[in-house]
This record gives C-alpha cells, structure tokens and sequence, in this order.
C-alpha cells in the first residue's frame, strides 16, 4: 500500500476530536467505531473501498451508500465525519486519519503507547507493577501493548515513542559477543610479534 | 594462533559475575522505504544531520534530511540486504574512518575497510569523515616545495606543501599520470600520500595499485578506491574519508602528506544522484545547490599548519615538544618566529636557541583531478573547483597528441601560490621561461602561415622548439630537482640551440649522467642549499661545455 502524507490526515483527525468533544461525546469510543467500521467494511470489503475512493463513482452515489449501509448503525457523529471525507474525495484517509486522531486524543489525554517485549507472559501482578512504575517513570499514564518473544531469553524491552530501552538478556549476550570479538582482534594486535618469529 | 579455551571461558564467567540489570537506552525508527542507496526512516524524531545510523543486519548510514515525519539517511553498504520494516538505531556518533600507520600501503575502502585481502587492519585510531578545517592562527603561508618531479609543472607552475592545485583536462589527456608521477617522486621525502580513486573502473585502479607497487610507492601510499559500481553514497564520501586518513598524519604527527582526489567531477555526479533521490531541489546542471559548498568544505581541509617554535637549551636535540620551553612561551606561526628570535636575543643571549616543535607544521597538499568535456572549462563543477584552488594545471588534448607529454597547457596553467615554495635555483632558471613558452605559442601558429622570418624571430623559434622538446618526459619517471635545473639551465641558456630537435632527449640524459658521474661536487653543491650562486653556475657552465665539446656528439 502507498504511504498516505500523514499532513493530509492531521486537520481531518483534529477536526474530528473537536467535533466530538463539543459534543459532549467520548472521542475514545469514536475512534474505536471507526476503527471498527475500517476493520469489518473496508478492509474486509476491498471492492468496496475502491468504489468508494473511487472519483467514477459521483459523489451523491457514494453518500447515498454510506447512508444506506450505516444510517442507524452507527451513531450520528461518526456517519457524518464519513459523509464528509467521502464528498471531499479524502476516503482513502479513513486509516491514516483514525491513526492520526488516536495520537492526537492520547496526547490530549496524556497517554502514551507503550510497547512491552517480554521473553515470558507477565502475571497479572506484574503488569500492574510495570503499569506504575512507567506511569512515575513517564509523569503519563501508558497504554501497553505487551508481547511474547522467547528468543528474548529473559528480561524486557520497553518501546516509548522512538526510545527503546532494552533490558533483555540477549541484548547482553550481544554485547557479551562483541566484546569478546574485540578482545580477539586485541590478542592478534599484542601477538603480532610472535607470529612473525614463529613463521 | 590458539585460544586457551579456559582463556575465553575466564572472560564469559567474569562477565557471569558482573553481571547486573542493566538497561540500554536507544533511539529506533523503521524503514519505510529503501533503494539505490537511499533510505526513508520512520521515526528516529531525536537524530541530528549527519549522525551515523545503524541497521538490523550492521550497514552504516548517515542522516542527510530531516523531515516532519521521516528522516532521508544515505546507506554506506549493500543496501540489498535491508528490508522495509527494519529496525534502525540511532548511534548519537558521526561516521568516524580508521586510520594510523597501519593503513599505510593498504587499498581501502570509503569506510575503511580493507579490500586488498591483506587481512585486517589492526588500528585502533579513528578520524571524523568531516572534521572543520584549520582556521587562520592555526595555518602558515606555504613555504615549502611540493615536488612532481614533472619538469614543466616544478619549473612552471610549482606546487607548494599545503597548495591546492587542480588538474584539469578532458578524457585521455594524462591528469592521472601526472598525480602518479607526483606520488612516485615523493619516495623518500617522509610524505604521506593518499590516493583517491572515485568511481573509476576496478581494473584501472587494480592497475594503478600495481604500478604503485611495483615502484615501491605503496610503503608510504593510501589507496580509496570507490569503484564504478559502489553506490553513489560511497563515491560521494570517498574523498573525505581519504582527506581524513591524511588529515590524520598532518596533526598528529606534523608530517606533510598528498590527497590526490581522482576525481572530483564524478564525485559531484555522485553527490547529485544522493540529493535528487533525496528529492533535494536541483539547480544548475541539476547538481544540488549546496555542492559548491561539498568541494569548498573538502578543498578547505587541504593547510599548511603553523609551525610551533619553543625556545630550548643549544643541546636540545631528537623530538622537541611544547613541555622543553625554556620560558614556557610558544610562538606560533611567522610571526612567532620572529617574536621567538627577539625574546631569544633579549632574555637568552647564549646558550639557547629557537626550535619547532617536531609534531607541528605538517601539511596536506591536495591535487583534485577535474575531467572536462569537450575543453569545456566554463562548465559548472569545473569553474566551482577553479575558483576554489589556488591554480591550476590544464591539460591539452591537442598538446597530448602531438607528443608533447605531459600536455600541459602553459598559456592558462597558473599556480597562485607555489612561486614562494619554489626552489631557489628553479626559480632562477625557469623564471621567465612560462611567457617565454606562451610567446613561442603564438609565434609557432604565426610561423605557420609560411612567412619570411627575421633572424631573431628564426632563434626564438628554434629556441621554442627546443624548449618543448626538453619538457617533454616519459610516464613513471620522475626527476628529482637538481637534474631538472641542470636540464633547464642548459635549454634556457642556449646550449641546445645547435643540437638538432630529435636530438634533445638524449643530450638531456648524457649530460645529466655526465655531470653525475664526473662532477658530483658540482651536484652536491647544487643539492646543499638549492641555490644557484654565481660560483656554481661558472662551475654549471664549463660542465655543460666540457660535455658538449668532448662527449657529445
């Protein structure tokens, strides 16, 4: 797939965010609607999605579909914001502008994805634990994300934005490994005399 | 070799005993996108311009573009082995290359790395790739002669150690066979030379190498060689990575070292390929517009660094350093020199005496090759790398096949500043002989038309003929500078007007061998103090008689 300008997506997600919240609504379980609506329509449907990114198609056509396959389905904002990028031709956006919004509404919210990388399952307990020690560590509350790798071997790795701290144990084997290799190259550096005797 | 395998288990089990949680903290970012040396990363939002990146598989890059969303990052490597979607890691360092003595007779790579299978180079010395350039108090006026050993080039336009000179000159016309020559005629001068191979043909610089070799100029040569199908990012970074190598030598140890960059045009081409794929604006000729700024910020590296002088006891000998100061003063550059020479007559009236300290006043000589198309000079990277040297050496395809070799242009060859260096003696011999030769240029071409000529035109003439029969010289044969001068002094002096033109190249060799064999104090005076005194030259005149009475023929 083409890598959407995420410039494009932004005024479309704060737009959205802001309707919302004038609203009185909950930009969370709108988001969530959406991500649903992508999920089981256009991504599950993929014709269905080129019809309607589609500029053959006119724009009345379009907006009449979408009313007819969401009008009492799904709640009122949502349906609007979708009628609204289809008659600017911005459909194609919805994923980038879902993406878009969530960051903008985490911000807002003081919220920060987190991605936890363990080698084994973490016990309930555990993750409290983790959950609140990153929530001091941060001055924000995560939003982990946590996954199984066993080559990881034990230990962790924490991804907060672009920061990665890794606490793993291959992590160390690794560094273990290229210490060793740079031991070697010192052993043939102070050796090198020997060596042209010997030959 | 072998390893104590208790050895290598000592170090794991201590590394088992120290071992404590501990947390490595690294900025990441994705590929989004990766092809023909370029990389388009996603995150990495902390990088600064010019860091040095690492990917998955342990391929190098270096940030070039810093955008909202992702990062432009030049890939120094295979670029084939990396996927969309991998991890890259921010090192927080600028790409540094090896360098140290043991790279000293190696062929290297862009990065440094070895690839002349002679193992690997055991160096612990690293140097920035881009490092800034010496600033006004730290240089001196070049002082010093840079040798070629090229007779037109020494007598005509001379170079000086820390000179910036450019040879220029279309396709097949010799501008590498001059930059070979310069680095053979440095053997035994303690010159470090770097020769910079960019984007040419593998099997031209395995040939260059073996000449280099075989004339045993390796021992104190670097070769970089990018070849014609690294990636342009390797091309583009080959020049200050062979610049640093050098740089190394001239700060570290004052020595005086030759960058021969072979050559910058392609480099330029390269540069271009990086920015437009970048989707940097291109300007003139397409060339991105800050590529004025990559060959000045290079060229620029090229000083003569001041020399540092101590005033020390007279029995101060061996390495002299800044700690010896008898006063604790150091005096930089010409003008400290002659503070020191004052300060040592007024506070030290006997014994103690003025010396440089032995790690500084090195220096990097460069010699930038420019190809030309068509004689087309006012092209854009060529008047860029003109306005930028101080001279140039231009070369003729017209001169180059009609034998005169090297071809060199005197009419518009110039060297700004290595008149200062030049030998004294050179300098006498061969001062008026540059308008000379132009003069005999334009009467050669008038000559033509088939007119009766004067007497004193018909001398001149003969006089030219000559002249550029003697500067001719074969390929790989450097001459040192005593021989030069004695050839000069006999062509400019007359001696060959009445030999006959076919003749020129053998009086020139059995004079010189004659003059070696018979008179050596003559030489040897020549040799001392490179001055040409009257005593010498009656001395120079009865050799060059003698020769011409009784053994040539």
């Amino acid at each position: 797939m083409i890598e959407l300008d995420p410039e494009l997506a932004r005024p479309y997600a704060q737009a959205l965010v802001g309707a919302v919240q004038s609203q009185g609504g909950d930009p969370d379980a709108v988001i969530a609607e959406l991500a649903e609506i992508y999920r089981d329509l256009f991504e599950a449907f993929p014709r269905f999605h080129a019809v309607m990114g589609s500029g053959e198609v006119p724009a009345a056509d379009r907006d009449r579909i979408l009313l007819e396959l969401l009008d009492g389905r799904a709640s009122e904002v949502v349906l609007r914001f979708l009628r609204v990028l289809s008659r600017r031709g911005r459909i194609e956006f919805l994923h980038p502008v879902i993406r878009e919004a969530q960051v903008i509404w985490d911000r807002e919210c003081n919220r920060v994805p987190v991605t936890v990388e363990t080698a084994t399952a973490l016990a309930d307990s555990q993750l409290a634990l983790l959950k609140e020690r990153l929530a001091a560590a941060l001055g924000k509350t995560p939003l982990l994300t946590v996954t199984v790798r066993p080559e990881l071997i034990g230990g962790f790795v924490i991804q907060v934005g672009d920061n990665r701290f890794d606490a793993s144990l291959k992590n160390r084997l690794e560094h273990l490994r290229n210490r060793l290799i740079e031991g070697r190259t010192y052993e043939i550096q102070s050796r090198r005399d020997q060596f042209s005797y010997s030959a | 070799m072998k390893f104590k395998a208790d050895e290598i288990s000592s170090v794991i089990q201590r590394e088992i005993e120290r071992f404590s949680p501990e947390i490595s903290k690294t900025e990441v970012g994705r590929v989004l996108e990766v092809g023909d040396g370029i990389a388009r990363i996603h995150g990495l939002s902390g990088l600064m311009a010019g860091e040095m990146v690492v990917f998955e598989g342990g391929v190098k890059g270096i940030a070039l573009n810093l955008e909202e969303n992702s990062v432009g990052v030049m890939v120094l490597g295979d670029y084939t082995t990396i996927e969309e979607g991998d991890q890259v890691t921010a090192t927080g360092e600028l790409l540094r290359v090896p360098v140290g003595e043991a790279m000293v007779g190696r062929v290297v790579n862009p990065v440094g790395e070895p690839i002349d299978n002679g193992g690997p180079i055991l160096t612990q010395k690293t140097w920035p790739l881009e490092s800034p350039a010496p600033g006004i108090a730290d240089r001196q006026p070049v002082d010093e002669p840079m040798q070629t050993g090229i007779k037109s080039i020494d007598a005509m336009t001379p170079i000086g150690r820390g000179q910036r000179e450019l040879i220029i000159g279309d396709r097949k016309t010799g501008k590498t066979a001059i930059a070979l020559d310069a680095i053979l005629n440095q053997k035994g001068t303690g010159v470090i030379c770097v020769y910079v191979a960019i984007a040419q043909k593998e099997s031209t610089t395995a040939s260059i190498v073996e000449v280099l070799r075989q004339k045993g100029a390796l021992d104190y040569t670097i070769v970089v060689a990018a070849g014609a199908s690294d990636p342009a990012p390797l091309q583009y970074i080959a020049p200050y990575a062979g610049c640093a190598m050098a740089e190394y030598f001239m700060y570290e140890h004052g020595k005086p070292t030759l960058v021969i960059y072979d050559d910058l045009s392609k480099q330029a081409v390269a540069y271009r390929e990086v920015s437009l794929l970048l989707r940097r604006p291109p300007g003139r000729e397409a060339y991105p517009g800050d590529i004025f700024y990559a060959h000045s910020r290079l060229l620029e590296r090229s000083a003569k660094l001041a020399n540092r002088y101590v005033i020390v006891p007279e029995s101060a000998a061996g390495t002299i350093d800044e700690s010896m100061a008898a006063n604790g003063k150091v005096y930089i550059g010409v003008p400290g020199a002659e503070e020191a020479a004052h300060d040592l007559k007024a506070h030290y009236p006997s014994g103690h005496k003025v010396a440089k300290t032995t790690l500084s006043g090195g220096s990097l000589t460069a010699l930038p090759i420019i190809e030309t198309l068509e004689g087309e000079v006012s092209a854009y990277i060529p008047t860029n790398v003109i306005s930028i040297t101080d001279g140039q050496i231009y070369l003729q395809p017209d001169l180059f096949f009609a034998g005169v070799r090297p071809a060199i242009d005197v009419g518009i060859s110039v060297s700004r500043v290595g008149g200062k260096a030049q030998v004294p003696a050179m300098k006498k011999v061969a001062g008026g002989l540059r308008l000379d030769l132009a003069a005999f240029r334009e009467l050669e071409a008038f000559a033509q038309l088939g007119t009766e000529l004067d007497k004193a035109t018909q001398r001149q003439l003969d006089r030219g003929y000559r002249m550029v029969e003697l500067l001719k010289q074969p390929q790989y044969q450097p001459m040192d500078v005593v021989s030069q001068v004695i050839s000069i002094y006999a062509g400019t002096q007359g001696y060959l007007d009445d030999v006959a033109r076919t003749n020129v190249p053998r009086f020139e060799s059995e004079l010189l061998k004659f003059i070696a064999d018979r008179k050596p104090a003559l030489r040897a005076a020549l040799e001392k103090d490179k001055k040409l005194t009257g005593e010498i030259e009656a001395d120079l005149k009865k050799a060059i008689d003698e020769f011409k009475s009784s053994h040539f023929r």
